[in-house]
């Protein structure tokens, strides 16, 4: 399984800078640990070259006829071993440390004076002594050159005095040859402790451009906000994890983390404030991690968490879950103000949830949407079975496209009658029907929601404006169409800036009178963005169009704002009229509607008319017009137009279609 | 417990510490011990040498003593200055039970004194050694041609260590002068034990 502990890479490329010294440090560090190793495997090599060296020499010393083993025999296996194994023991527990890189120097230094001892101070011997000098050199510390050099020259000094014959092949004590000695080792150590520092510059130079390369991939791999890695780093990762948990079969959760309601706060505290608030939520969610756990900035108010499992159940995943909802009980702190955050998370795990990197963040994605959906602040595992309605949406979704591209889609159309007058038709509601080529008739309380969803309502609406209009002005210039044809617009489309002008222009492009349209707007739709509704509405109304609140009773809305458009016809919702002839409650409602509507100057619509006895109590209460079953179904084309030439030929004698 | 009031590393420095104090007196101990000595005859016995108008050195060495090529290589030095004034016999330890434990090990050569005369005197049993009082490998015993002692002692200043010493001065101004060196006091022997082993090392 890959390692969720940093490695040397991440260390590279941490968040936190780092600076030049640090990592001369480092890399110096780096470098010691190295020579160490170096060093012990040479020392121990030298110990067992000491103990041939001294056997060669001589083997044995003798008495007369016996022999026993040579004293520096002795030597070099017990004093040669402390000499190796010291050095060797602070390699192993300390290694790239000062004190191992001093303990190495004086040791070597000790090592070089036994083996001049050994050999009887033969001249050639002492090469060891330059020869480990410039070893030594290799951990670019003078100051392990200069002990080293003080060792040996302590040491040739202690021998001068009390056995001069093994340092200077002389019986007398010769201050100038010591100095000599001294002298020669000194020069060495000048040459050495100049390349040390020259390969220090060299070094530094390389940790600068090092660190150079470490800040352009920490900005290409972290982001600047939060100091979290990025959602480039995060995917590379999250492919280097599959690949090593595939390779030890092993299990890990991915969190899929998003704050509720980001936007409506960013919008409370301002940009700089939010900026402030992720980074806090970021190091709270941090701090309920694990050290071992990668946390990464998604993107937005999104983060993404990997944690390690032990099985293929997300036990660890929904444990830190619960950890982040709890460490978001406690509202944040912003500018003095308290701001409280929820959080939704989703978790999937590798490899039940997925094989692949866009699988697992998808499903885990969807099972935080999921949590979205049905009240926020809270988490949830994915399962497929649970998600196989949003499969099915999902390819529903593509039927819809197919359904527009293929024209599967077409306007069915109900007449509008006046309450008193209901020979004739006053006007249409032109209504989506789709007829799928496997399904069948499809109901607009299917696809109308899932196309709210997926933003295809514009083109919906788009398509039957178009549709509408094209129809409206054919039957209006053969003298068909009595009033208009009514055409529902979302909210979705009200919200565009160009909905007036998008409008004004299909009218024109088919040349349909403007009267010979009616748009209906439900009171939501109206109250979500007031100004830029209130524009459209009057632009449009300006320009000769009807219109009408539609579902009237059933959204949220405000008398005061309604009061400021000028409408023509408002519409009662079905669910009032439903009721209206048996429920008072209804009844008072559907009354003082109507009266209000009638004080505004608007026209009265009732939708749903089922019954007699709905229709009378309407007539009752001042209704103008009705709409429902029990006049007419809503119609398809020819069927309207057969409806429409009907009447045009046989005016005294309405025949429409039975209900 | 004790692992815990002492730390490794101070542990591990004093070991290093007592090591480097032990190793360096056994070194200085084994160099700068002397072999054994007993005084020599003041007269060189009658009919052991023939007799010659030239002074006498004789050596006595051990043949597989590491010490000996130091020896050689000191002689070599005080012959080189000498020249040919004097006449030297090497006294070569010899036994047959050495010859059974030397068993396929090769004598210590002479090769430093190849270019200078010399006879070579098999001491069987270190007979003629007992008998001159050498007890020690590199004893040197200096006669005068007139049968006196001049120096008895050793030539080099430490076991197996060659250089200049003040004995070599001493020898060449007794060889020139047929007088008792003066710096006796600077010739202990430092050697292997020739025939008993009284201080092994």
């Amino acid at each position: 399984m890959k390692n969720f502990l940093p490695n040397s890479f991440l260390s590279l490329t941490r968040a936190d800078p780092i600076g030049a010294d640090a990592e001369v440090r480092r890399q110096h560090n780096l470098l010691c640990r190295q020579i160490d190793r170096n060093f012990a495997w040479l020392m121990l090599l030298q110990w067992a070259f000491a103990i041939g060296y001294a056997l060669w020499i001589s083997p044995l010393a003798w008495a007369g006829d016996t022999s026993y083993l040579h004293p520096h025999v002795s030597l070099a296996i017990f004093y040669g071993g402390v000499l190796t194994l010291v050095p060797v023991i602070f390699i192993r527990i300390a290694p790239g440390e000062r004190v191992t890189r001093f303990t190495v120097a004086v040791t070597q230094m000790l090592m070089s004076s036994l083996l001049i001892h050994l050999s009887g101070g033969r001249i050639e011997t002492h090469f060891h002594i330059f020869g480990s000098l410039a070893f030594l050199a290799f951990y670019m510390d003078w100051q392990v050159l200069i002990v080293a050099s003080a060792v040996i020259a302590l040491d040739h000094y202690l021998r001068g005095v009390f056995l001069p014959f093994s340092i200077f092949g002389s019986y007398a004590i010769q201050p100038w040859r010591w100095l000599e000695h001294v002298g020669w080792v000194v020069f060495c150590d000048v040459f050495l402790i100049l390349g040390c520092s020259s390969r220090l510059r060299t070094l530094r130079e390389a940790a600068q451009r090092h660190i150079e390369r470490a800040a352009l991939l920490r900005r290409a791999h972290y982001d600047a906000l939060t100091g979290l890695p990025n959602r480039s780093y995060l995917s590379e990762w999250l492919a280097d994890a599959i690949g090593d948990a595939e390779a030890h079969k092993s299990c890990f959760s991915c969190l899929y983390i998003d704050f509720d309601r980001f936007k409506e706060i960013n919008d409370q505290i301002g940009h700089s404030g939010g900026d402030r608030l992720l980074a806090e939520v970021a190091g709270r969610i941090r701090s309920r991690l694990d050290d071992g756990a990668f946390f990464a900035r998604f993107g937005g108010d999104e983060f993404v968490a990997i944690i390690l499992e032990a099985g293929p159940s997300p036990v660890r995943g929904e444990e830190v879950a619960r950890s982040i909802l709890r460490a978001f009980s406690q509202p944040f702190r912003i500018d003095e103000t308290q701001v409280p955050v929820g959080v939704s998370m989703g978790i999937s795990v590798y490899p039940r949830h997925g094989s692949d990197e866009a699988e697992l963040l998808h499903h885990a994605d969807q099972a935080m949407y999921r949590v979205k959906r049905v009240g926020r602040n809270h988490y949830l595992v994915y399962s497929a079975h649970l998600f196989a309605a949003d499969a099915e949406r999902s390819i529903a979704e593509g039927d819809l496209q197919r359904a527009l591209r293929n024209g599967e889609l077409s306007l069915h159309y109900q007449p509008i009658f006046r309450t008193r007058l209901r020979n004739r038709p006053i006007g249409f509601e032109a209504l989506m029907r789709w007829v799928h080529p496997v399904r069948g008739n499809i109901s607009p309380a299917q696809f109308i929601p899932l196309a709210e969803e997926t933003g295809l309502i514009v083109r919906l609406g788009n398509f039957a404006l178009h549709e509408a209009c094209r129809q409206a002005s054919d039957w209006r210039h053969r003298g068909l169409l009595p009033g208009s044809i009514a055409v529902n617009v979302s909210s979705v489309q009200l919200s565009r800036e160009d909905f007036a002008e998008s409008v004004i222009l299909t009218l024109r492009q088919h040349y349909t009178p403007a009267d010979a349209i009616e748009l209906e707007v439900t009171e939501s739709a109206l109250m979500q963005d007031f100004c830029l509704a209130e524009r459209h509405l009057r632009q449009l109304r300006d320009f000769g169009i009807r219109i009408s609140i539609d579902d009237f009773g059933t959204g949220y809305s405000s008398l005061g704002r309604l009061r400021q458009l000028t409408l023509d016809t408002l519409k009662i919702d079905r669910l009032f009229v439903e009721g209206v002839a048996t429920s008072e409650a209804d009844r008072t409602v559907v009354e003082h509607i109507i009266g209000m509507a009638h004080t505004l100057g608007m026209k009265v619509v009732a939708e749903g008319v089922e019954n007699e006895t709905q229709l009378q109590t309407l007539c009752d209460l001042g209704c103008d017009q009705i709409q429902g079953f029990l006049l007419a179904r809503p119609m398809d084309r020819d069927k309207t137009e057969a409806l429409l030439l009907n009447l045009n030929t046989a005016p005294q004698s309405p025949s429409l279609p039975a209900a | 417990m004790l692992a815990k009031a002492v730390p490794l590393r101070v542990a591990l420095f004093s070991l290093a510490a007592l090591a480097v104090l032990c190793g360096w007196f056994q070194l200085t101990r084994f160099s700068t011990t002397p072999g054994e000595q007993s005084p020599a005859p003041a007269i060189l016995p009658a009919g052991l040498f023939p007799a010659n108008h030239l002074p006498l050195l004789l050596v006595f060495v051990h043949p597989q003593c590491s010490c000996t090529p130091a020896t050689f290589e000191q002689l070599d030095r005080l012959l080189n200055q000498a020249g040919n004034s004097v006449e030297l016999v090497l006294a070569v330890y010899d036994s047959a039970a050495l010859q059974d434990a030397d068993k396929g090990r090769k004598p210590i050569h002479p090769g430093a004194l190849l270019h200078h005369p010399f006879r070579l005197f098999a001491d069987l049993n270190g007979s003629l050694a007992r008998r001159f009082g050498a007890a020690t490998s590199g004893e040197i015993l200096l006669y005068s041609p007139n049968r006196q002692l001049l120096f008895q002692g050793g030539i080099t200043p430490g076991r197996g260590h060659t250089g200049d010493s003040p004995v070599n001065r001493a020898l060449l101004a007794a060889i020139a002068s047929g007088r008792p060196a003066s710096s006796a006091s600077q010739s202990a022997v430092f050697g292997c034990p020739i025939f008993r082993l009284a201080h092994p090392g």
